[in-house]
């Protein structure tokens, strides 16, 4: 056999923590548990704020970012899921275009793939917080020193390696569904409960009102005299969270739910062992939320490197039409104002779409036709496109039912391709819906978190409900 | 946010805040009472078939006894903790908003409605007519020259007021401003606070809340939890209590399958259980076994009475569980057993013994019973009301009519053919997963003899409904009817369990779980002996019960042979147990395919040669990654019809071929 790069990891396999696959299956009440324990950890390490930093103010370039990858600017959650996030992401690619050669079915090339894939990670989370220091993020690294420098970034690649270690420990069959999804649900449903029921008060010459929403019509309903004008003010006050928001983020979830349910069901059979049809479900929601992480991925990046750009060459024309960027309302954020990154970035509001219809219509047609690209993209990598899924059948004697055996391929591309495409529309357009009623958090991160809650739905009635097991501890011990 | 956040000082706002909360919680928590106590009123309809006697209408020695411990099962449904939890909650809300909410005048403030003095919803004119009248007083040059200075300045003030507010209610820019910040001049600067009292923070009871904090994350919080997680490993998941469960799954392990077992045998396993521990008190098991056994005899225990029934309609989840566990290891006599015992906890009379049948109806004398010769009910019911009541022991004639009515009326079923099926096939091949089909009669005991079907009646049609999911038919008729159960404490579900049978070992099928024929027509209970001896379409009701054979068919062919039981919970004398038999065909050779693989059918290849999977084209994303991967590739430019023709005629006889040879 010839030299494979997944080798070049062998000498460091030992060097890198692990945690050990359990012995046998874990009962559903003890993943339960083990899941409550990571997300604790996660939650305390996303409140504990770095040691040495003198500031964290000033434009946040990766606010777009922020929500879905679960950091939290100035604690030891700065990285967030970032560092796996990425690693995955390439050794998917890298597997997936068979660029580097793994044998799935060998347990110990198997092993080599994860050991590769959690050092990449490490590494990475090594490399940002090195850049995040000494871009002076936390204030100019000359003013901090070498020693506190130093000490951040390995705060930052302690709570990185922490979160690889979560992630692994819920993936080897300890908790349920994966440490990535399970941090960014948590992280998004904690800004919205925030944002609905936070005890901090702001006081304007207004005078005192609530920061979340719920308790603000509370606090409205009972300190006003005009009762109809504190219901007016509740549901749509600007500068805080309203009732409103509140109200559409409670929508977009169940539409999401009710949408999670759209499936077309084909009739199978097996032709070795006769018997019922079974069902093979194709989701309107084929490729989940795939295309809106994709999409967002790619504005966020385009609005990183315009916004770098636009700070070092402001008066570059190339600069100029990628995107020029100006702050809006007294805060340090930096929006878009014209260009490129102006027109894929989302309305503010409501009103904000009614006053630049053209820049409402690019937006729209942006997000959905790139969702549609990017879901019927991801059918063809992820190996579940119309042919992956025929052969798939092939190889168990699978036909489907009512059609000539060969015909599988067919009938499935008839209805994948659709599906993917017409799913990635939906999410797309529940998206920007969402940004556009102003729903607590972008529409990105609520949908990835209600696709996320609905997976561990799924997840408790197949495991928490129906299980076979009739004594706990009996069948698991034979 | 860098500013400092301010503690609530005046009590403004932290009310509202616990307020919300309150809220937040309440709702769901009543939501879930108000539908717990809901449900619970509506149990008791009269449906068709059903046996209307309880202990009220046969006026039982006990049944004050039996009333009590009905009613305490019950009232865990309306007057619970939850109950309380509910009124308390709300009461506290109430009391936050009356005591707290006071309505804050808003003059310190700048709000324009306020200064200008108009209700919030004055039009534009209104406003406009406002704001002249209050300048006509307030404008420096109508302020009156005899006033002093200070007043002077304080209209001065005012009038800067008077003008802001009428900008902000007119003006684009000041009104947005005024929305988005709060204040007509843009952002200005904020301040932050957070509702939590400050005597709580600073002063005497910062120490306390110390203390609070320290025993809520340090007692409370792991208390909690353990709790939680105790109660979870306390119980399986079908309610019975570990330890319980765990000596069910001992006693079976060990049993010696030389050893008969008894009903006996079973309700001594489950008096030990953790349960009835739990339940006994001070009692010895032997003591509670005794007080079960009276209860079996319809005996009094006097102060006692109530603790059998408890310990009685106890017994009656444990035996399910029981049941369940020991079907996983598929030991037959022991489930039958467990059955009888369920039987006779149901009916109150002896789980052995030749005359069980009779047994089970009400004001029966057991020692006149077992004295004589009659044992089953069809047999009962042939007699004239006076041997009948000699055979019983009853001479009051309306305790007889009733006992006799309650024997009418237990459902007894008639097989008339069971059959084992593949869904989509008429034969059974190796390797199938089937069905078993049982066509049955429901009868009552009066009906006599059995009346001829035609078998074109069995045939049913097979739709796409039926073939995704075969099983369907159970649930279509109507739900039996509660169980006659007047002396067990509680209302009893009735139902039959299936269970398939190797009559080679006598054990039941690898997987095997209880098939529950819970939905039955139930008309042919009413019919007359004519009408029933007829068997008309549309008069007799074919039910159907379908068992799922939990294991694939043999792989072999040739016939094999399984048996049936059919285990009712609550009445002795309408349980089946019949031998099946299943022959399994090898599946017949695909004239077509063969033909196909031979090469003769060439013209028919044309039209499949779309249907292969082909390779992915060239300038794909799906082609440029099978390139990647060193896949094959079809050229975009060279799919001419004739080269595609030649390719796919070859691929066709090629994956025909391998079809066969795996079959």
């Amino acid at each position: 056999m010839s030299f494979r790069v997944l080798d070049l990891v062998k000498p460091f396999e030992p060097l890198v923590p692990e945690v050990i696959a359990p012995q046998r299956k874990v009962p559903f009440n003890q993943k339960v548990m083990w899941t409550g324990v990571t997300l604790l950890i996660f939650l305390v390490m996303s409140e504990i704020p770095l040691y040495g930093i003198i500031s964290s103010d000033g434009s946040d370039p990766l606010i777009w970012l922020r929500m879905m990858l679960a950091s939290n600017r100035g604690t030891l959650m700065e990285l967030g899921i970032t560092p796996i996030v990425s690693a995955s992401m390439v050794f998917q690619l890298l597997q997936g275009t068979k660029l580097i050669h793994v044998d799935m079915s060998n347990k110990e090339d198997r092993e080599q793939f994860q050991t590769a894939q959690k050092l990449f990670a490490m590494l990475l989370a090594v490399g940002q917080a090195t850049v995040y220091v000494l871009t002076g993020m936390y204030g100019p690294p000359s003013s901090l020193g070498a020693g506190v420098c130093l000490l951040l970034v390995l705060q930052l690649v302690f709570a990185g390696i922490i979160v690889i270690l979560l992630d692994e420990l819920l993936q080897k069959g300890y908790g349920l569904g994966s440490g990535i999804s399970l941090f960014t649900a948590t992280n998004v449903c904690e800004q919205v409960m925030w944002k609905a029921f936070a005890p901090t008060t702001s006081a304007s010459s207004k005078g005192a009102e609530f920061d979340g929403a719920v308790v603000a019509l509370f606090h409205l309903l009972g300190s006003r005299k005009d009762k109809k004008r504190a219901l007016l003010e509740a549901f749509y006050r600007q500068n805080l969270p309203n009732m409103l928001q509140v109200l559409a983020t409670v929508l977009v979830f169940f539409a999401v739910v009710y949408l999670q349910g759209f499936r077309v069901e084909i009739p199978i059979k097996s032709t070795r062992q006769r018997g019922p049809y079974a069902m093979y479900p194709i989701r309107l929601f084929y490729t989940s939320n795939t295309p809106i992480m994709l999409q967002s991925a790619l504005s966020s990046n385009i609005f990183l490197i315009s916004q770098m750009l636009f700070m070092k060459w402001p008066n570059n024309a190339f600069v100029k039409i990628l995107g020029s960027w100006g702050s809006k309302g007294g805060s340090s954020q930096l929006y878009a104002v014209s260009g490129l990154s102006y027109y894929i970035q989302p309305p503010m509001s409501l009103t904000d779409a009614m006053v630049d219809p053209i820049k409402t219509f690019v937006y729209i047609t942006f997000v959905l036709g790139s969702c549609a690209v990017f879901s019927t993209t991801w059918i063809e990598i992820s190996g579940t496109s119309p042919r992956d899924v025929a052969k798939q059948f092939k190889e168990q004697g699978l036909v489907i039912a009512g059609h000539r055996d060969t015909s599988a391929y067919k009938e499935l591309k008839k209805i994948i391709p659709t599906a993917a495409a017409f799913g990635g529309v939906a999410i797309g357009a529940l998206s920007v819906v969402s940004d556009l009623i102003g729903t607590l958090g972008s529409g990105t991160s609520i949908l990835l978190s209600v696709t996320t809650i609905y997976g561990y739905y799924d997840l408790a009635v197949k495991e928490g409900g129906f299980a076979k097991s009739v004594v706990s501890g009996y069948t698991d011990g034979i | 946010m860098a500013s400092e956040y301010k503690y609530d000082e005046g009590s403004d706002t932290w009310p509202y805040f616990v307020l919300a909360l309150l809220v937040f919680f309440m709702v769901p928590i009543t939501a879930r009472w108000f539908l717990r106590a809901i449900s619970s009123g509506s149990s008791s309809k009269a449906v068709e078939g059903s046996i209307p006697y309880n202990h009220e209408s046969l006026q039982l020695a006990n049944s004050t006894q039996i009333d009590k411990v009905r009613a305490q099962k019950r009232a865990g449904r309306v007057f619970n903790r939850s109950l309380v939890i509910v009124v308390l909650g709300w009461a506290l809300a109430a009391y936050i908003w009356i005591t707290y909410a006071k309505e804050v005048s808003l003059t310190g403030f700048f709000d324009p409605y306020t200064i200008l003095d108009i209700p919030y919803t004055a039009s534009e004119k209104d406003i406009k007519s406002r704001y002249r009248k209050l300048s006509l007083v307030y404008h420096p040059d109508k302020i009156g020259k005899d006033l002093t200075d200070k007043v002077k300045e304080e209209m001065e003030a005012a009038f800067i007021q008077i003008n802001l507010a009428y900008k902000a209610l007119t003006d684009e820019v000041t009104k947005r401003n005024l929305e988005l910040y709060g204040h007509p001049d843009g952002q200005q600067e904020v301040t932050h606070g957070v509702a939590i009292p400050k005597f709580l923070v600073e002063g005497r009871y910062s120490q306390l809340m110390i203390l609070l904090y320290f025993v809520l994350i340090g007692v409370i919080l792991p208390f909690v939890v353990g709790n939680w997680w105790s109660n979870v490993k306390a119980t399986t998941k079908r309610g019975i209590h570990v330890d319980t469960a765990a000596s069910f799954v001992r006693r079976l392990a060990d049993k010696n399958p030389a050893v008969v077992y008894t009903p006996y045998t079973v309700l001594d396993w489950i008096l030990e259980s953790a349960e009835v521990t739990a339940l006994r008190g001070d009692k010895s098991v032997q003591e509670i076994k005794d007080l079960v056994l009276s209860y079996f005899k319809r005996e009094s225990t006097g102060s006692d009475e109530e603790l059998t029934l408890r310990v009685v309609s106890e017994l009656l989840p444990l035996l399910t569980g029981f049941i369940e566990i020991a079907t996983v290891f598929k030991v037959p006599d022991v489930i039958l057993a467990a059955f009888d015992l369920q039987k006779a906890v149901h009916q109150a009379c002896t789980p052995l013994g030749k005359h069980r049948e009779l047994l089970q109806l009400p004001y029966v004398d057991a020692k006149v019973v077992e004295a004589q010769s009659v044992k089953k009910l069809g047999k009962l019911l042939t007699l004239s009301d006076e041997e009948a009541g000699k055979v019983l022991g009853i001479s009051d004639s309306k305790k007889l009519k009733i006992a006799l009515d309650v024997a009418k009326n237990i459902p007894f079923i008639r097989v008339l053919d069971a059959s084992f099926k593949v869904p989509g096939e008429d034969y059974i091949s190796p390797n199938a997963s089937a069905h078993l089909v049982v066509k049955f009669l429901i009868k009552s005991a009066a009906l006599k003899s059995c009346p001829e079907i035609d078998d074109l009646r069995f045939t049913e049609e097979e739709t796409i409904e039926d073939l995704k999911n075969p099983l369907r038919s159970n649930d279509l008729p109507p739900q039996l009817p509660a169980a006659y159960a007047p002396y067990f404490p509680g209302l009893v579900s009735n139902s039959w369990e299936g269970f398939i049978a190797n009559q080679s070992d006598n054990k039941f099928i690898e997987g095997t779980e209880s098939a529950l024929l819970r939905n039955v027509e139930l008309t042919n209970l009413k019919l007359t002996q004519k009408e029933w001896i007829e068997g008309k379409e549309h008069v007799v009701a074919i039910s159907t019960f379908k068992v799922k054979l939990p294991a694939p068919v043999p792989p072999t062919v040739g016939d094999f042979h399984f048996r049936l039981f059919l285990k009712n919970n609550a009445y002795f004398g309408t349980d089946v147990d019949i031998p099946v038999d299943m022959e399994v065909k090898a599946v017949p050779i695909d004239q077509e395919a063969v033909k196909k693989a031979a090469g003769l059918d060439e013209d028919d290849s044309d039209s499949d040669s779309d249907l292969d999977i082909s390779d992915p084209e060239e300038d794909s994303i799906a082609g440029a990654l099978a390139a990647l991967r060193g896949q094959g590739v079809k050229k975009s430019s060279e799919a001419d019809d004739d080269e595609s023709d030649n390719e796919s005629v070859f691929t066709d006889i090629n994956t025909d071929t391998e079809d066969e040879g795996e079959d």
